[in-house]
């Protein structure tokens, strides 16, 4: 495994099976590790434990709702450049390099540079639409310990996130990739139109093969941000149920061995849940993470600075500087003070640990850095304050 | 740094669990099958985990070490790995 003292313990990869794990101190002891050099001087601020590192900006999709404005003459991040960012995340303890862009398939050292990432003690994963994966290409993709596809859903749902029907392609990759022997997921963003199919989505995307569902909110980003925005995310209803379609998707028959995994600014939308709403504990023993923006995960662009996160406006930090910028940035600082203590509603949300006052990038685009404006919780908040705003 | 051999890491010094590798290049994301299925599906993940905990060699990593060439910030509540 790989050990990361912190402030309060320690962050352990372990190497067996895929999973990272927070040890309190006393925890890290009885592995025989002596942490008391980290634990008996100031804390600092903790290094992110996942960084998504955009390799290019080129894709060739042009989805009305890429988050980055990722277009068909994009370039790549030179090979040389994009190794140095991962020296310096590595030495820095960082556990997993998550790589898009852009398409980062289009790339042809693309396994060179996850192979030079294990090579670093990193995990890389890779996120693609699928679009032009070949096989000979997916033979060089070996060393992602996981690979995501984006698959919207079945139906129209697909064409509704990004303005084409690229399903069948999705389809096609997914089952590929599950065919070559690698691990595959599948990304899922679920807006007003995919929300109705997500159960259907999911099924189909494990008979493909894939082992995973990550749910993605459709964040207000790229070119998601425009008024098309406000038609396309979640209903308020969609947001309430959400908790109730996570049950049914964990306990349908056969997903066992199936994950499904919910984004950081899906988090805000448990707390509508009254049974889940009661076990805070048990959200933060399974790990689960929402706004970590410049903590726990930032993203490295493709000019070289260092993000929050993928959706948010870039530090003055360079990425390769990640040790002597992360801590001191402003922008990072930003974000990182805001989640540890957020404003009411939040102050008083018994999820408020892991949410963190919910997507930034959301709040942004509806007026101001403050508490998710789309949290259910906040409406009624800001309702019973006569404010009622109309999300 | 690291003992020559070492005992077992009881599960209440296991504070959190993320399972998965997650493959997304744009949000965090967090697996949450765990919190809807019974405590004995959940057992067998902790189990597993503190096996691996106590079985896999030890690698020390990040730059904690170099106390002061990082500027400090007192924690606050909801600051830790809770």
């Amino acid at each position: 495994m790989r050990l990361r003292l912190e402030a309060w313990g320690a962050w352990a990869r372990l190497e067996s099976m895929p999973a990272l794990v927070a040890l309190d101190r006393d925890g890290v002891r009885a592995l025989g590790v002596d942490g008391e050099g980290v634990w008996s001087t100031p804390p600092e601020v903790a290094m992110p434990v996942e960084v998504h590192v955009a390799v290019t900006s080129q894709c060739a999709a042009g989805c009305e709702g890429c988050y980055l404005d990722a277009r068909a003459d994009g370039e790549h991040v030179p090979f040389a450049e994009v190794a140095e960012q991962l020296r310096a995340l590595a030495a820095q303890g960082v556990f997993t390099v998550a790589f898009g862009g852009g398409e980062p398939t289009t790339r042809d050292d693309l396994g060179e540079l996850g192979a030079l990432a294990r090579e670093l003690g990193l995990v890389p994963v890779l996120t693609t639409s699928g679009l032009g994966l070949s096989a000979k290409k997916i033979a060089r993709l070996s060393s992602f310990a996981q690979i995501n596809v984006s698959y919207d859903g079945i139906g129209d749902g697909y064409a509704d996130v990004r303005g084409f029907d690229g399903a069948a392609h999705a389809e096609r990759a997914i089952g590929a990739i599950a065919g070559a022997g690698l691990r595959v997921g599948v990304n899922v963003v679920l807006t007003r139109a995919t929300f109705g199919a997500l159960e259907a989505t999911v099924a189909r995307a494990h008979a493909l093969g894939a082992r995973e569902a990550q749910l993605l909110r459709y964040k207000p980003a790229g070119r998601a941000k425009s008024l098309d925005y406000l038609a396309r995310r979640l209903s308020p209803e969609q947001r309430a149920e959400l908790p109730a379609a996570l049950r049914r998707l964990a306990l349908r028959p056969g997903a066992a061995d199936f994950r499904v995994r919910i984004d950081c600014a899906l988090v805000p939308f448990l707390s509508t849940d009254a049974e889940l709403y009661s076990r805070p504990g048990d959200l933060v023993a399974a790990g689960v993470l929402g706004c970590e923006a410049g903590a726990a995960l930032a993203a490295a662009r493709v000019d070289g600075l260092l993000a929050p996160c993928s959706f948010a406006e870039p530090s003055a930090a360079r990425t390769q500087d990640v040790g002597r910028d992360y801590a001191a940035d402003a922008t990072m600082r930003r974000y990182r003070e805001f989640a540890q203590s957020a404003p009411e509603p939040c102050a008083s949300c018994a999820i408020r640990a892991v949410c963190k006052g919910g997507c930034k990038i959301v709040s942004q685009y509806e007026g101001g850095f403050g508490p998710d404006p789309e949290c259910l919780r906040v409406i009624t908040a800001s309702a019973d304050a006569a404010i009622a705003p109309e999300r | 740094m690291i003992a020559p051999f070492r005992p077992s890491v009881d599960l209440r010094h296991i504070v959190r669990v993320r399972e998965g590798h997650g493959a997304n290049c744009s949000s965090v994301g967090s697996v949450v099958d765990m919190l809807f299925v019974s405590a004995v599906a959940g057992g067998a993940v902790l189990a597993a985990v503190a096996a691996a905990l106590g079985s896999e060699p030890i690698t020390l990593v990040g730059d904690d070490k170099k106390a002061g060439k990082k500027p400090t910030e007192t924690p606050r509540e909801g600051d830790d790995a809770t």
